[in-house]
């Protein structure tokens, strides 16, 4: 029982960053009904540009995180307007697919070209070391992990409840012509989506790459298919939902580094999630529970 | 600011097309603040389309489009709602997973007064009981009706200058048309902005004529019959249906 909770607390750590991951993924894809592919090698380009900043122009890592955010905000925003949007505005989507794989090469490409091919040390943003909380391990690093992709969740929860452009980007994703006609302004705030969505998910891929001290050029697939995953089997088009799958998704793997094996690990998970995705085609939350404001 | 005098809303010897095809031609009308002008006719007749028009959603090809005194070029549901023409389309649209409240919330996103809207919104609430009952519920979970007092209310709350209102009695219960063409006259003289002028398209004649200063009858996409509320009776429009 010990065990089971301390693995338990384990996978809620880790499964925050991938919750923040499908979170950032499920945004677009609710806005726009399109499943971004590249979206995790904007990432993987961001934290390099980070790396970079810290090891060779000697930044601090936070004002480094900082700049990344923005990067990887930008690089996302780039994408939609400079990419998707001539695909999806002559409803092409299979080409649109095709283009965002397309990218997602590119993007790596280019992160290797900046750093090389060999995994990369992620800077330390927090000194972790053991605590004992009520008898339990815990990671202080895993713990502040936790706490700021929380934290993080709530912010962006409250931005769009309570902002004019987060109410715009909600009542977008229900209905793109009743938003047009209310004068919400539908493709600013796509981009605004792109935008978004990458500067949520740098910051779950730097706490990631705190978590495990490096990245390596395969991290940006590696988070696009975790964030698709937990956004998908959460109930796809459903925020709250995508939050409930990244934690799942967390649960699942540390259960099963500790009960199987760290090598089956992913395999495992990822077919638990294909199970529960046959119980539950809609996801484990349906389609209409977040997207009330 | 135009005076009374200046039509809201003037439609020059108008055609529309989706691509290709045109679907109505060569219709004028007036229309001024305060003024309902109720438009009548058959399914397929083009009246949506003639509302599409209007804000940019069926293409013009020829004649002109005047707002307030000037032509209306480049056109879209955007800069529509921007220029403070509010639709309510066929089907109402309104934002399903979003509650009453949030719905009227969204007609006042263009507002430059947006301090007030809240306010607003709680004073269409108290009048309409109708909207009290559905401000906290999601828009998917009302009766047509409540949709219908939801969406005008949300075109409402963008103090517009024109309203444009699509077929609002479809599928309504009887008590309901009643209420929601009261609302449709109280937009229209709203004395806080200067009352708006409405478009109507309406196939209920008599809801119709009950609040229509003006009404034109289309056919085929042409108009034929238009004039004062008081030329006709629902009898005879019901004949010229059938023709
Ligand atoms: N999006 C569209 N594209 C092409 N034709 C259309 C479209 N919408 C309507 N039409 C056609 O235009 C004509 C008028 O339709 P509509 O304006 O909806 O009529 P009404 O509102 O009077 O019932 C019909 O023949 C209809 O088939
Ligand atoms: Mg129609």
């Amino acid at each position: 029982m010990h065990y089971l909770i301390q693995l338990m607390i384990e996978g809620i750590e880790q499964g925050s960053i991938y919750a923040l991951w499908a979170l950032a993924y499920a945004l677009v894809y609710q806005v726009l009904g399109l499943m971004n592919f590249a979206f995790g090698d904007a990432l993987l380009l961001s934290a390099y540009l980070m790396i970079a900043l810290v090891t060779t122009s000697g930044l601090s890592p936070w004002l480094a995180l900082a700049i990344a955010i923005a990067a990887a905000a930008v690089v996302s925003m780039l994408i939609e307007r400079q990419v998707y949007a001539r695909f999806i505005g002559r409803g092409q989507g299979e080409a649109g697919f095709i283009a965002a794989l397309a990218c997602a090469y590119i993007l790596r490409n280019i992160a290797t070209v900046m750093r090389g091919n060999e995994p990369q040390t992620f800077p330390t943003l927090f000194n972790s070391s053991l605590v004992s909380v009520a008898g339990y391990q815990l990671s202080s690093g895993g713990l502040i992990v936790l706490g700021l992709c929380v934290a993080t969740m709530v912010a962006f929860a409250l931005f769009l409840r309570s902002t004019k452009v987060g109410r715009g980007i909600v009542l977008a994703g229900q209905d793109r012509v009743a938003a047009a006609i209310v004068g919400i302004p539908v493709r600013k705030v796509i981009t605004i989506v792109y935008g978004v969505s990458g500067a949520l998910g740098l910051i779950g891929a730097a706490m990631f790459g705190d978590l495990y001290h490096g990245l390596n050029s395969t991290t940006g697939f590696y988070i696009t298919f975790q964030a698709f995953i937990a956004a998908t089997v959460g109930g796809a088009g459903s925020l709250l939902g995508a939050v409930v799958g990244g934690l799942a998704l967390g649960l699942i793997e540390s259960l099963a580094v500790g009960y199987v094996s760290g090598n089956f690990a992913q395999a495992l998970a990822w077919t638990a999630m294909a199970m529960i995705a046959l119980i539950r085609p809609r996801g484990l939350l349906g389609h209409r529970v977040v997207e009330r404001v | 600011m135009s005076g009374a005098d200046v039509p809201v809303l003037e439609l020059e010897r108008l055609s529309l097309a989706y691509g290709e095809t045109v679907v109505v031609r060569d219709v004028s009308l007036k229309v001024r603040a305060g003024e309902v002008y109720a438009v009548m006719g058959p399914n397929g007749a083009g009246k949506t389309t003639l509302l599409n028009g209007i804000v940019g959603m069926a293409s013009r090809v020829e004649g002109r489009i005047v707002f307030d005194g000037e032509p209306l070029e480049r056109i879209n549901p955007q800069r529509a709602a921007k220029r403070r023409i509010a639709y309510v389309p066929q089907g109402r649209q309104l934002f399903p997973y979003a509650s009453g409240r949030m719905n009227l919330w969204s007609g006042g996103y263009g507002r430059r007064d947006r301090g007030r809207l809240e306010k607003d919104i709680d004073d269409f609430i108290a009048a309409w009981p109708v909207a009290a009952r559905v401000a906290k519920r999601n828009a998917e979970v009302m009766s047509g009706g409540e949709q219908q007092v939801i969406a005008i209310g949300r075109g409402a709350l963008s103090k517009p200058r024109l309203m444009l209102i699509d077929e609002p009695s479809l599928g309504l219960a009887p008590i309901l048309v009643q209420e929601v063409f009261k609302l449709i006259a109280d937009v229209a003289s709203d004395a806080s902005h200067a009352g708006a002028a409405v478009v109507l398209v309406e196939q209920n004649v008599e809801a119709a004529l009950s609040v229509a200063d003006h009404v034109c009858i289309l056919s085929g996409g042409q108009v034929v019959h238009q004039g004062a509320r008081g030329d006709l009776t629902a009898a005879d429009i019901g004949d010229m249906y059938l023709h």
